[in-house]
């Protein structure tokens, strides 16, 4: 015999303890009757009691996935780097337009210095490129691996 | 350090102590990344770099944990939100036909149930068996699962994680084990 579509729904939802209280009555009820449903009851209980001994089959995201007092400043320092690059290209684009455009050999010409105190990266306001391209290129490098069984 | 409760390190982390974090980070990082990965299907090397923001958004917000969830239901309540930012930015679109934002599903039929399907086999048969039925459901089924029988959550809780309608976390388990059934009656043991 084989319950209508509904009941098994109920009794599968009963076994997973996720049938909402007030059915949950008539549908011990049926269970009592009904050898199919009990053995579906069964069924899922024993299917819930192997999902919990086989554990669940996780990524591992690998011993070299951490997150460090470094690395949650990163954005702000991310921030002053395109910061200073910015500035950086504003300070080129000032040399370039210039007025009046020095000619080099010219009396009392050359080449516009940079005044002074301009751009440049201030000691520790942030990562020297490289060190920052490293480290994203690090993030992406740490391998993934599925792991064996957890629990 | 590494006895200390979850709640008891984010606490800690809160406070400052980096060490606190790194043994939460150590803790659940693979269940963070495997969610992810299952929750938003994302392919493991994007999820590990998910995973990463949502340490980095737990460390920035501990302040805000108050010990109203167990640690875990708040994590991954912190893990969702990451994720469906990265969703909404990018991939909006992706993230709602993948089902990820709204909606009950239909309740999948269920096979006839046979008690005993996984009798006589040895035990590490038996997982072995389990684990690849699990990793052959689709993702969304897998990550409700994962909440549920190995998080230990209410699905109550998961629908707060999720940010789904209870009756949907329901219809979720419910074709998870319904497709488990199935897929372990058809091994014909």
């Amino acid at each position: 015999m084989s319950c209508d579509k509904d009941m098994k729904r109920d009794v599968l939802l009963l076994a997973a303890g996720l049938l909402p209280a007030a059915r949950a009555g008539g549908v011990e009820a049926h269970l009592a009757g009904c050898p199919a449903c009990a053995a579906l009851r069964q069924a899922v209980l024993e299917e819930r009691a192997a999902l919990k001994e086989a554990g669940a089959p996780l990524l591992a995201a690998g011993r070299r996935f951490s997150v460090t007092p470094e690395l949650t400043a990163a954005p702000a320092r991310r921030f002053a780097f395109a910061l200073a690059a910015a500035a950086a290209c504003f300070a080129v684009f000032v040399l370039l337009r210039g007025e009046p455009r020095p000619v080099p050999g010219a009396p009392g010409g050359g080449m516009t210095p940079a005044p002074s105190g301009g751009f440049s990266v201030a000691e520790g306001s942030g990562p020297a490129p490289s060190d920052l391209l490293l480290k994203l290129s690090g993030r992406r490098a740490a391998p993934v691996y599925i792991s064996g069984p957890r629990s | 350090m590494q006895e200390a409760s979850d709640e008891q390190l984010i606490k800690a982390a809160a406070a400052g102590e980096t060490a606190a974090l790194g043994t939460l980070v150590e803790r659940y990082k693979d269940r963070v990344l495997t969610f992810m990965a299952w929750h938003f299907s994302l392919p493991p090397e994007e999820a590990l770099d998910m995973t990463q923001e949502v340490f980095l958004a737990v460390w920035k917000s501990a302040g805000t944990f108050r010990g109203e969830s167990l640690f875990r239901t708040w994590l991954f309540s912190v893990a969702r939100n990451v994720g469906l930012g990265y969703f909404r930015h990018y991939v909006a679109k992706k993230a709602e036909s993948a089902g990820l934002l709204f909606g009950d599903e239909e309740f999948e039929n269920i096979p006839d149930g046979a008690a005993g399907l996984l009798e006589g086999l040895e035990a590490e048969e038996r997982r072995a068996l389990v684990r690849g039925a699990v990793q052959a459901l689709p993702d969304k089924l897998k990550a409700a699962l994962l909440l549920r029988e190995w998080e230990g959550l209410a699905y109550e809780e998961i629908a707060s994680v999720l940010q789904v309608p209870v009756g949907t976390v329901r219809s979720r388990l419910h074709n998870a084990y319904a497709r488990l059934l199935k897929s372990l009656g058809e091994k014909d043991l």
